[in-house]
C-alpha cells in the first residue's frame, strides 16, 4: 500500500503518467503544488477514477480551485490538510515522491 | 510516535517544495511525531544560505527552517558535496577551499550522503519534497 | 539494513538529477543497504553505449554503471515500455539489465522499504 506523491503539473512533467503505469491496487495518490491542476483535465480524471485521491487544501485554496475541484463527480477526492497528510504517510507502507 | 526523515530537494525560492516540506515537518512534530532529521539534497541545499534577503512582506524560508530547527530540536543536514557544487559553503568549507566568504548558516550541518542513508535506516518513514 | 529502491526517470545531461541519484545509490550500497535500481521513461537513455558526458558539460557518471555488481547492486531493471517507446532494443544497451514489464516494476516498488525517485 503506497502513497504516491505528485508535485508537478502534467503539462510539463511525466511524473503522474509514470506513477499511473506502476501503481498497484490499494495504492493512493496525493496531489500537491501544481499537481492539483491534474483534476482540471477530464482525460486524466478518467485515469484516476479507481484510485483514492488526496489533494492538499492549502495548494487548492491558494489557487482558488476549491469549488471547482471538490464538485468533480465519479471520483473519490479527499481534501486534506498537513496533519491528515502526515497521517496518510503512516497509514500507507511508504511514500513515493515522483 | 513515529520517526520521520524528510528530504528537501527544492530551493528556498523558486519552487514550493521547501515550504511544503516545512509545513509537513511542523504538522508531524505538532502531532507528537519525531522528525529525526531534515536532509537537504540537490537544489535543497540553497535553503541554508543565510544571505537570502526577501522583501519584508515575503516569507523567508531560510529563516523559518532555522526557527523550526531551534524550536523543535530537529537537525538540518546539508549534503556537503551537493552544497559545494552550488556555492553553498560553511565557514569550515570556506577555509578548506581557500574561499574568503561563506554563506551556509551554522544551524545547518554539512554532512555526507551517509546521513541520508542512516536516517532512512532509523526512520519509520521517508518523505521527499 | 533496508531495501532501498532508486528510480531514475529523467533524461541524461539535461538536468543533474540522475547524477546525484547515482551518488546516493552507490553510497547506499556501500553502507550495506540492499539497493535495487529502476530506469524508466527517458532515463533508459543512460543505458546506451558511447556516451561522452563531458561534451554536455557533465561529469561522466555513466561509466560507473559497469561496476554496479562490484557495489553488490544486483537488481537493475529497465522499463520495457520506455525502451519500446524510444525504439531501443536490449542488444543496444551498454550494461546487462533486466528488461521489466510494468508489473515487475510495481512489484519492485512494493517490495522495497523505501523508494527514492531521481
Amino acid at each position: 500500500m503506497i502513497l504516491h506523491h505528485i508535485q508537478t503539473s502534467t503539462s510539463h512533467d511525466n511524473a503522474l503518467r509514470l506513477c499511473l503505469r506502476y501503481i498497484s491496487p490499494g495504492d493512493s495518490i496525493i496531489l500537491t503544488a501544481d499537481a492539483v491542476n491534474v483534476l482540471l483535465y477530464p482525460d486524466l480524471i478518467i485515469l484516476l477514477a479507481a484510485i483514492p485521491i488526496y489533494i492538499l487544501k492549502d495548494d487548492v485554496e491558494a489557487r482558488g480551485l476549491r469549488s471547482k475541484l471538490t464538485t468533480i463527480r465519479n471520483i473519490e477526492i479527499n481534501l486534506i490538510d498537513e496533519h491528515e497528510f502526515v497521517y496518510q504517510t503512516l497509514r500507507h507502507n511508504k511514500v513515493i515522491t515522483w | 510516535m513515529n520517526k520521520f526523515i524528510v528530504q528537501v530537494n527544492g530551493p528556498a525560492y523558486g519552487s514550493t517544495a521547501s515550504i511544503r516540506a516545512l509545513k509537513f515537518c511542523q504538522a508531524a512534530t505538532s502531532a507528537g511525531h519525531q522528525v529525526i532529521k531534515v536532509f537537504f539534497y540537490q537544489d535543497g541545499v540553497q535553503n541554508s544560505n543565510s544571505l537570502h534577503c526577501p522583501a519584508s512582506d515575503e516569507i523567508n524560508l531560510h529563516q523559518l527552517w532555522v526557527e523550526f530547527s531551534h524550536s523543535q530540536q530537529v537537525p538540518l543536514i546539508n549534503c556537503v558535496s551537493a552544497a559545494l557544487r552550488r556555492g553553498v559553503l560553511s565557514e569550515q568549507d570556506a577555509e578548506e577551499n581557500n574561499k574568503s566568504q561563506w554563506n551556509s548558516d551554522s544551524t545547518f550541518t554539512m554532512g555526507g550522503l551517509g546521513e541520508l542513508v542512516s536516517g532512512i535506516e532509523h526512520a519509520d518513514r521517508l518523505v521527499c519534497f | 539494513m533496508k531495501k532501498v529502491c532508486i528510480v531514475f526517470r529523467h533524461s541524461p545531461y539535461g538536468t543533474t538529477t540522475t547524477r546525484e541519484g547515482i551518488d546516493f545509490a552507490l553510497l547506499s550500497a556501500s553502507f550495506e543497504q540492499q539497493v535495487s535500481l529502476v530506469f524508466c521513461d527517458e532515463a533508459v537513455l543512460h543505458l546506451l553505449p558511447n556516451q561522452q558526458a563531458t561534451l554536455a558539460g557533465s561529469k561522466d557518471y555513466v561509466s560507473v554503471f559497469k561496476a554496479f555488481d562490484l557495489y553488490e547492486i544486483d537488481t537493475v531493471l529497465a522499463c520495457k515500455q520506455s525502451l519500446e517507446t524510444l525504439g531501443i532494443n536490449q542488444h543496444e544497451l551498454a550494461i546487462d539489465v533486466q528488461i521489466a514489464e510494468a508489473v515487475a516494476i510495481s512489484a519492485a516498488l512494493a517490495d522495497a522499504d523505501e523508494v527514492l525517485v531521481f
